[in-house]
């Protein structure tokens, strides 16, 4: 690749890092470093499992750098890799996996009715502590629009879930937290 | 049809409410992962380029064995299997008790049958060809020797006979020393002398009564 040519895309820049060019590695992790550690943040909640977790990812993706194939937009094959570890690190508590990941078949908005319960005990009307009250499941669709900018689909392609599905968990996210930050009365 | 003008399937969203926590989403703090972490993964991601990096290939010139070490695989792969194999039939002469050599007729000495090495071993021998070392030649300084003192000792005694005038005793000594010793190159004085004592006992023997 010509140095002087200017690089744009997040493919682009991935294609140079799998040719050899640390630049191109460089210049992406500059983009997603923020999203993606406070895409883990904000589903975590706590900062040193965040880090390590957002470690694992981008040994993950240096890893595997030799067999990347821009199938996809990066930004979707990035989160993809961290929801699957989210996914694992969620296995691997004491709690094990949350039950809103269990029923990826379910019909959307009839998975989510504890969330609604949760709301309300929330105290405090911030916005974090709003998005602590959704389930997890909920909380990463709002994040992956709202932190990465991903479309429906691509949400859906990243958590591995149907379309319907996805928009569901969105829709869900998104009424609660209005409701949630309405006034009271 | 939803209020926002979208049509309402299982993914529509409600864009009134999304504009609103998108701007409220935008406001929060933004925090970000440590320096440190940076930069251990940027070091990893350069690292990881370094190890990869496809070495230059070698020339066809680069790529040869060099051809003094096949040489000396091949001449090692061959021998060595080949060295055990004589020296486990034939363990070395430091460890052999010592021949048995007797003298052969005609004064040379001769080796026994026990010392012969089987058919087995000179069928190797004759398919290894230079590989084997030269079986050591037997002794035989020590039986030629024991050879010239018993010859030695027959002349004497013939000698002793013709002296004494038994004639008998000399040509029995005598015939006793062809049969061990053929090849032995006897005195033509001793010959001669052996010849008048039989004349003259032959004479005797005609004319006694």
């Amino acid at each position: 690749m010509d140095p002087a040519e200017p690089i744009d895309s997040d493919e682009d820049l991935m294609l140079a890092y799998r040719d050899g060019d640390v630049r191109g590695f460089e210049a992406l992790y500059r983009r997603f470093r923020g999203p993606l550690y406070r895409y883990l943040l904000r589903q975590l909640g706590e900062p040193a499992v965040a880090e390590a977790l957002f470690a694992d990812i981008w040994h993950r993706i240096i890893r595997a750098r030799a067999r990347y194939q821009p199938s996809a937009r990066f930004k979707t094959y990035l989160f993809h890799l961290a929801h699957q570890v989210l996914i694992d690190h969620y296995r691997h508590g004491p709690a094990g996996l949350p039950d809103c990941y269990g029923a990826p078949d379910e019909p959307p908005g009839q998975a989510h009715a504890g969330a609604a319960s949760r709301a309300v005990a929330v105290p405090e009307r911030s916005l974090p502590a709003l998005l602590d009250a959704l389930s997890e499941a909920e909380r990463e669709a709002f994040l992956l629009k709202e932190e990465v900018g991903l479309s429906l689909e691509e949400i859906a392609r990243t958590t591995d879930v149907r379309p319907e599905l996805a928009a569901g968990r969105l829709r869900d996210a998104l009424q609660q937290l209005q409701r949630m930050l309405r006034p009271p009365g | 049809v939803r209020p926002g003008g979208k049509p309402d399937n299982v993914t529509a969203l409600p864009e009134e409410h999304d504009r609103q926590l998108s701007s409220l989403y935008r406001r929060l703090d933004r925090p970000e992962p440590p320096r440190s972490l940076d930069n251990q993964i940027l070091r990893a991601a350069q690292m990881q380029v370094v190890r990869r990096e496809p070495r230059p290939r070698p020339s066809p010139a680069q790529r040869r064995v060099p051809l003094p070490l096949v040489a000396l695989l091949l001449v090692g792969l061959g021998t060595v299997p080949l060295l055990s194999l004589y020296w486990r039939e034939s363990p070395p002469s430091d460890s052999a008790p010592p021949p048995a050599v007797t003298p052969s007729e005609g004064g040379q000495p001769s080796v026994t049958p026990a010392m012969r090495r089987p058919e087995t071993d000179q069928a190797v021998e004759a398919g290894v060809g230079a590989a084997l070392p030269e079986p050591a030649p037997p002794v035989a300084a020590p039986a030629q020797e024991v050879a010239d003192a018993e010859a030695a000792e027959l002349l004497a005694g013939i000698r002793q006979a013709l002296d004494s005038g038994q004639v008998e005793a000399a040509w029995q000594g005598f015939g006793e020393l062809r049969r061990r010793f053929p090849a032995l190159r006897i005195d033509d004085a001793l010959l001669n002398e052996l010849a008048a004592a039989r004349d003259a006992y032959r004479r005797g023997q005609e004319s006694a009564p």
